[in-house]
């Protein structure tokens, strides 16, 4: 029990430090400011995927989709006069309200039923945002009243807004391991039969999860939506948004707390070098990426014996 | 009579998706695997046919016998050196995993042919036919013909050859057929290899009637899937009978609610489907 | 009259053309041991998951301590108190012995707490002289010490009725002697148990009445004594003489 408490205040301490100094270390540095917010929300939507797909072992390709629904919600909004911070939470509210019923509905699927069925998600949002073109500009996209303010203003107070959400959401998987949901969670991913045997209402704990999981992937796109400027439906509901954190996640480890943080980190760094040498071919430098990890590191990079030892 | 003539139009769409589908359904169901870069192989097809029309005068229907080799031989290669060694891994890993030889595909195709879009213009004969009220759009029926003709050129191969009744052997029972005998990475060389060969087809034929380019592989995966689970997964038959329905289920769809909600009235025609009749119109129930 | 613990009226099921249980009715009481036998085929496994809620019958009604529960999903009678063990270990490969049996108690049996959780695991695995696998994953566990961490699941939820199907399956003679002192040890705590078995000698030796299904339909139920002397559950069940011979062997 002491490791865990342990484990939670070093996060904690260490986000906040982060949260604080970075800032104030980079800036000037528009380049690493950048770099860092990537990550930040990387780490956000990874460690958001790991409750669906880690914890639970429903592969779900649903994340992009929230995070789309999101940076819309925000952008709308905020288009609208209203206050960022009040933009963000409405943006959380929306997703974790579509992920209800949609979590309810497509988790009794399973497998590639499942995954396909999540993928599909994130394609109906972005027809029906192109669709509705009163409201979300249709395929010409939205600008986002207010970040035609300081770049550098703009881009530091990204950079503190991602690492507190990913600091956060961190916490949350921790949080949600290490309770009585995470341990039904874990039972539903070994075997929902015999969950389900000894009292595990799995189709409620799943819903959960998928709610839990939604909400900081639909604040994160909303953070996004407020950095950029400006988004559009092929931007923000790339299909991209929902492979790149399962790619971190599988770089990190699988269901493992900290997996997600070690897994973006080194998703980045990787990127950062396949983006500088060979900007034409960084989609395919991607598939080479998780082409290679899978056949090399198929446990991820922080070994297994973490999440074992997690629970004891 | 518009209705009609809107269920035609999508029955001779269906024939292509048919094609799609049935090498797609026929992977998943051998291997367990959803080959993501389905679409990017359908697209690599119509290139084969693009350029052998355009350098060497061939026709669409004579590149497939060019494209459908190529592509067989490619996935072949790919699934006895590659996709072998994560084949029997969670869904996750091999999802992620064709992922990611899609992105690799695409990138390629984008790298040296460019995203524009392509088309093969006058290999097929375009005077419509008519049939009383309906119209009947020739390039349009022979491409849907020669499609649903190769899915049933497959169906027979599995269902006569030596070879095609290891594959179906293997769909049903795997370790007994390992006990006959038959030597598994082989016949799942050999499927992926049929599966890919399949799409090639596909693109040939798609490329002599509509534009297509590698920006429009994920909508071909998405028909293949959507076509797959609306048949029935494990039978081509069932793939075809996917694909037609599709075909007509996005025509009316997009005469009732418009063409750009054509995902979204896919989608909530496969939800119902899987919700209502899991097994899909053809299928038998229970595969993951 | 006293209500019964479980009381299940005329339920069928259907399975395409195949009525596979057929207007079977009975009643379990508080606290009894009841086998539940028939050849292959006969429907008891079907019967169990009628019950459990695996499956939902095509008609009749089943109530459990007075409340209906048709239709009822099976980890919601678990958490009630009607618990079933399946006939293939399905234990949580990840999980340590103690941990398999915490869930249960955190699930079914109504733990508080991780910790209030394991204490309760960690006194039925060795109630169930399975203390040594505490640490173990289930991979590294004899099938007979698999088939006991299940009744430690069973045990620590503190169900009212537990059916256990086709427990003895797998194992040896001396392996089965030690399962049915476990049996013996959950129903002297008032458990009602329904036990699956095919094997007579132990339905004979461990439960007094006895629920008979033939093709779906009840052929019999009561004391053993009488339906052991059944004519038609003899040429049903047993079909041959020399079975009968058997059945007959203690009187």
């Amino acid at each position: 029990m002491m490791s865990r408490a342990r484990l939670a205040i070093a996060i904690t301490a260490i986000g906040a430090l982060a949260c604080a100094g970075l800032p104030l270390i980079l800036a000037g540095e528009p380049y690493l400011m950048r770099l860092v917010t990537m990550f930040s929300l990387l780490l956000v939507l990874a460690a958001s995927w790991n409750i669906v797909g880690g914890f639970t072992g429903y592969p779900s390709f649903a994340t992009g989709a929230f995070f789309g629904l999101g940076a819309y919600v925000a952008a709308i909004l905020q288009a609208k006069g209203v206050d960022w911070r009040l933009a963000l939470a409405a943006a959380g509210l929306a997703g974790g309200v579509l992920a209800a019923p949609v979590g309810y509905g497509v988790l009794r699927l399973r497998g590639h039923y499942f995954a396909v069925a999540s993928l599909m998600l994130g394609t109906i949002l972005k027809e029906l945002t192109t669709g509705w073109s009163d409201l979300t500009g249709g395929g010409m996209g939205l600008t986002i009243a207010g970040a035609g303010g300081d770049p550098e203003v703009l881009a530091s107070f990204a950079l503190r807004i991602s690492l507190a959400l990913a600091v956060l959401t961190v916490l949350l998987g921790a949080a949600i391991k290490w309770s009585r949901l995470g341990f039904g969670l874990d039972c539903i991913r070994m075997n929902e039969t015999a969950a389900a045997g000894i009292g595990v209402d799995a189709q409620k704990l799943k819903t959960y999860a998928f709610i839990l999981s939604s909400i900081p992937a639909a604040v994160a796109g909303a953070v996004y939506a407020g950095w950029i400027g400006y988004i559009d439906p092929t931007d923000v509901y790339d299909v991209m948004w929902s492979v790149k954190p399962i790619v971190a996640v599988l770089l990190g480890g699988v269901g493992t707390i900290l997996g997600p943080v070690v897994g973006a980190a080194i998703f980045v760094a990787l990127e950062e070098i396949v983006w500088r040498n060979v900007l034409s071919f960084s989609a395919g430098g991607l598939g080479v990426l998780i082409v290679l990890l899978l056949l090399i590191l198929p446990a991820g990079v922080l070994p297994s014996f973490v999440s074992r030892k997690a629970r004891s | 009579m518009q209705i009609a003539q809107v269920i035609l139009n999508g029955l001779l769409l269906g024939g292509l998706y048919a094609a799609m589908a049935a090498g797609f359904s026929l992977v998943w169901g051998v291997l367990n695997i959803i080959n993501i870069a389905q679409g990017s192989a359908v697209v690599l097809g119509s290139y084969v046919a693009f350029f052998a029309w355009r350098y060497a005068g061939l026709n669409p229907l004579a590149a497939v016998a060019l494209a459908g080799p190529l592509l067989f031989a490619a996935g072949w290669l790919l699934q006895r050196f590659l996709i072998q060694r994560v084949v029997a891994a969670p869904v996750l890993i091999t999802l992620v995993f064709t992922f990611g030889m899609d992105l690799i595909l695409n990138n390629s195709m984008i790298s040296l042919f460019t995203a524009d879009y392509r088309k093969i213009e006058g290999a097929f004969p375009t005077m419509p036919l008519t049939l009383g009220a309906l119209t009947l759009p020739v390039d349009r029926l022979l491409a849907a013909v020669a499609a649903i003709g190769a899915a049933f050129a497959l169906h027979f191969y599995l269902h006569k050859s030596r070879l095609g009744r290891a594959i179906v052997a293997v769909r049903m029972d795997r370790q007994t057929a390992e006990l006959m005998g038959v030597r598994v990475e082989i016949i799942y060389a050999t499927t992926f290899g049929l599966g890919l060969a399949m799409a090639g087809v596909a693109g040939c034929l798609l490329a002599a009637i509509f534009p297509t380019s590698p920006l429009n592989s994920a909508y071909y995966l998405h028909v293949a899937f959507v076509a797959c689970v609306l048949g029935g997964l494990g039978s081509v038959l069932g793939a075809v009978a996917g694909g037609l329905l599709l075909g007509v289920v996005e025509s009316l769809g997009a005469l009732l609610v418009g063409a750009e909600y054509g995902t979204t009235v896919a989608a909530v025609a496969l939800l119902l489907m899987l919700f209502t009749r899991p097994q899909g119109l053809l299928g038998r129930a229970g595969y993951e | 009259m006293t209500t019964a613990l479980l009381d299940a009226r005329n339920i069928s099921r259907r399975f395409g053309g195949l009525k596979a249980i057929d207007d079977v009715s009975f009643q379990l009481n508080e606290g009894e041991i009841v086998g539940l036998i028939g050849s292959n085929g006969a429907g008891k496994t079907t019967l169990v998951n009628l019950v459990t809620g695996h499956l939902k019958p095509s008609q009749g009604e089943i109530s459990f301590r007075g409340q209906k529960i048709t239709g009822r999903k099976p980890h919601e009678l678990a958490s009630r108190g009607l618990m079933r063990t399946f006939q293939i270990v399905q234990p949580f490969n990840a999980l340590t012995g103690l941990d398999n049996v915490a869930a249960a108690a955190m699930f079914a049996g109504h733990s508080r707490s991780l910790s209030s959780a394991r204490e309760q695991a960690d006194a039925a695995l060795s109630n169930l002289g399975i203390s040594h696998c505490r640490d173990h994953l289930p991979i590294r566990m004899t099938l007979a010490e698999r088939k006991r961490l299940e009744l430690a699941r069973a045990w620590v939820a503190k169900p009212r009725l537990l059916f256990l199907d086709e427990v003895n399956a797998g194992l040896n003679t001396g392996e089965i002697e030690g399962v049915l002192g476990m049996i013996r040890k959950i129903a002297a705590e008032g458990v009602a148990i329904v036990i699956i078995e095919h094997l007579m000698k132990v339905v004979k030796g461990l439960c007094p009445q006895l629920i008979v299904l033939h093709r779906g339909q009840l052929l019999a139920s009561g004391p053993t004594d009488e339906i052991a002397r059944n004519p038609s559950v003899i040429e049903a069940y047993l079909g041959t003489r020399g079975a009968a011979a058997m059945l007959g062997d203690k009187s």
